[in-house]
């Protein structure tokens, strides 16, 4: 009733931390800088975000809490990445990950403790990983047994567990059966609090090359006595619990991702404007501006993509099992790609840990964690290719339509469906179908004109293209080529799926961008340019020339710099 | 409740399912036993979900996402699917 609307609630946010850029600034890039040196949470970031209450987005509002709609919590999540991404993994979405198994698979007394812990400003860690298994769920040593009495005694080791040692409460993925069956583990809310300190020991931290101040930490169960009210959902349920619970989470990380890269383009455009070379700024170098306007251009198809798959979550009942997968993969690959090219544009002064370019490296670093946090991009690929020979059968272009909504991140979606996710899409895919309902509507629609709408018919025709083609690979694929052991051609199949989903997701959102009134959004160029870059990087020629887009973009982007705008689809104003 | 080793599938569902399940494997059906569990023949987690999918075309029923992980060998869940089907005359079989 009194939780402020979620916009206002992002320039609240930005409002408490201020420009970081600005030397007197205590939560500003010097002073994040220091912290990050000596492998230390940003402690002044820490007290602005508890100011902020920052751990009531995480609890749905039945709870108490703010959190609702997934595409909203990304993007007041975005604010803290965009500032400092240790504070975004390390103050909190740890808990959130925590959360969402709790939400989705706890009784309504589980529910009720893990919200009252987070609305009074504590932590839940997320203890899933054991250094010997990674992705390997199956895997999974510690273990809770029922000892002669029937109680549970958990034993074993989780590792590299963000704030294990400083959090109140965790969730532990435990076996609760022996072998690799799927309903062998089980998930225990435990608060630390309420149990004998012996049996929970803590391990060292692991130092890391990005996020350094984000504690990874481990803990050793030594028979640990654990109530049976710990369990979340029934014993066995604790794989699937995961799998459900982490559609949201793999969606969420990219998309909260996106944040480092528009800091890091507001770096890279700064240097471009101060920097003198052969007597002109950088950003008068053609090369830089194409490689800045690219950057902008992964921003933007990154937003969508995520934007979409999370609005997904809500809109699309049962398919975001794929679509998680698909974002994760494709979505850190657009992210890093983007801000390794920066990295070119800032020259030696990405290389330096300190200065006025001196915040670049720490985003550099820290967004290495898209890569292999919260599932390797190689997992998320194994985890959508056994869905794909039944997608070409049954769905592909004969998906449900996707309803408008989707791809309108103005209109605000309702609670989070935690009971209806589902593990598997059954085939069905609505993202992917309009890609071709979106090519219909833009023909019919006459959206773009002349030499744009030219440009447009050929990209979406290679992408349908492209669509059809792997439909028909799809098809031909044996059961025997689908396993964990896939061979890495066959990988590339889930892999380009992922690009057909970001180009729809692109293609949908400009189309329902009329709707809106936001001039540059209209505007083709960005579409075009999103369009041709994955058209190419599916390995079809895309455009002839697209070096007057190109130039259009980097206005554009030149533009929001001045205006202290951000890059992505929100285009916020932000303190300067 | 496990007998023989290998027996001999009791039924068409059975057999049809040993079939899948040997051509997931790369493996011959007779290599197939009915009480061995799905993870045990090597049938990966994920990968199990996407049998419901042939399944739910072979019979035309709608099953649950996790049957396979609820019904792990070959025997229980042609027992189990054998009650689906006999029950969705009267109701939807299975829950979405």
């Amino acid at each position: 009733m009194s939780t402020p609307n979620p916009a206002d609630r992002v320039d609240t946010l930005e409002r408490l931390l201020g420009d970081p850029e600005d030397v007197g600034n205590p939560l500003g890039y010097g002073p994040l800088l220091e912290a990050d040196e000596a492998d230390l949470m940003f402690a002044a970031g820490e007290r602005a975000l508890d100011d902020f209450g920052l751990n009531a987005e995480f609890v749905p509002s039945e709870y108490g809490g703010r959190l609702r709609g997934l595409d909203t919590f990304i993007g007041i999540m975005r604010a803290v990445y965009r500032r400092d991404p240790s504070l975004g993994l390390g103050y909190g979405f740890s808990s959130f990950i925590a959360g969402v198994n709790v939400w989705s698979a706890g009784d309504e007394d589980q529910c009720r403790e893990a919200a009252s812990l987070l609305l009074s400003g504590q932590r839940i860690a997320a203890a899933y990983h054991e250094l010997a298994h990674g992705n390997d769920f199956a895997g999974t040593d510690c273990a809770a047994v029922r000892d002669a009495s029937g109680r549970l005694l958990l034993s074993g080791r989780k590792e590299v567990v963000c704030n294990i040692q400083r959090s109140r409460a965790l969730v532990v993925l435990a076996r609760t059966a022996e072998g690799r069956g799927s309903r062998n583990h089980s998930q225990l809310l435990i608060d630390k609090a309420a149990l004998p300190p012996e049996t929970l020991v803590d391990l060292r931290r692991w130092p890391s090359v990005g996020m350094r101040g984000v504690q990874l930490g481990g803990m050793e169960f030594r028979d640990c006595p654990v109530p049976d009210s710990a369990v979340l959902g029934d014993e066995g349920q604790g794989t699937e619990t995961a799998l459900r619970s982490f559609q949201l989470t793999r969606i969420a990380l990219p998309g909260m991702l996106c944040g480092v890269l528009d800091s890091g383009l507001r770096l890279a455009q700064r240097l471009a404007v101060e920097r003198e070379l052969y007597g002109a700024p950088v950003s008068a170098l053609p090369t830089v501006r194409a490689q800045l306007a690219d950057a902008f251009v992964d921003l933007l198809i990154s937003d969508c993509a995520t934007t979409v798959a999370a609005r997904g979550v809500h809109l699309l009942t049962g398919q975001s099992s794929v679509h998680a997968s698909a974002v994760k993969y494709q979505v850190s690959g657009h992210l890093m790609g983007a801000m390794d090219s920066l990295s070119a544009v800032l020259g030696a002064n990405f290389y330096l840990r300190e200065g006025r370019y001196g915040a670049f490296q720490k985003l550099l670093r820290d967004l290495k964690l898209a890569g292999f946090g919260h599932a390797a991009r190689v997992a998320c690929l194994v985890t959508m290719l056994p869905q794909m020979p039944v997608l070409a059968r049954r769905g592909w272009t004969e998906g449900p339509e996707a309803p408008s909504e989707v791809f309108r991140p103005d209109v605000e979606v309702g609670a989070l469906p935690f009971q209806r996710l589902s593990l598997f899409g059954r085939g069905r895919d609505s993202l992917l179908t309009a890609l071709a309902t979106g090519a219909e509507r833009m023909a019919a629609d006459g959206a773009a004109e002349g030499a744009e709408a030219a440009e447009l018919r050929t990209l979406v025709g290679q992408l349908l293209d492209e669509s059809e083609a792997l439909r028909r690979e799809c098809a031909l694929l044996r059961p025997s080529d689908i396993g964990v052991d896939a061979p890495p051609e066959v990988l590339r199949l889930p892999a380009r799926y992922a690009a057909l989903l970001s180009a729809s997701a692109c293609l949908n959102v400009w189309l329902e961008s009329g709707t809106r009134g936001d001039p540059a959004l209209q505007d083709p160029a960005w579409l075009i340019a999103a369009l041709h870059r994955l058209a190419r990087g599916l390995g079809h020629a895309g455009v002839d020339d697209i070096g007057p887009v190109r130039e259009r973009l980097y206005s554009q982007l030149a533009e929001r710099y001045e205006a202290a705008e951000s890059f992505d689809l929100s285009r916020r104003r932000l303190p300067s | 409740m496990p007998e023989d080793k290998n027996e001999a599938p009791v039924n068409d569902l059975e057999q049809w399912l040993t079939r899948q399940v040997a051509t997931y494997l790369d493996r011959k059906p007779e290599e197939i036993d009915q009480h061995t569990l799905f993870t045990d023949h090597g049938l990966d987690s994920v990968y199990a979900l996407t049998f419901c999918a042939d399944i739910e075309d072979f019979l035309g029923i709608t099953v649950s996402d996790t049957l396979l992980w609820d019904y792990a060998t070959i025997r229980a869940l042609a027992d189990h699917l054998t009650e689906l089907v006999a029950g969705s005359g009267r109701q939807g079989a299975g829950t979405p």
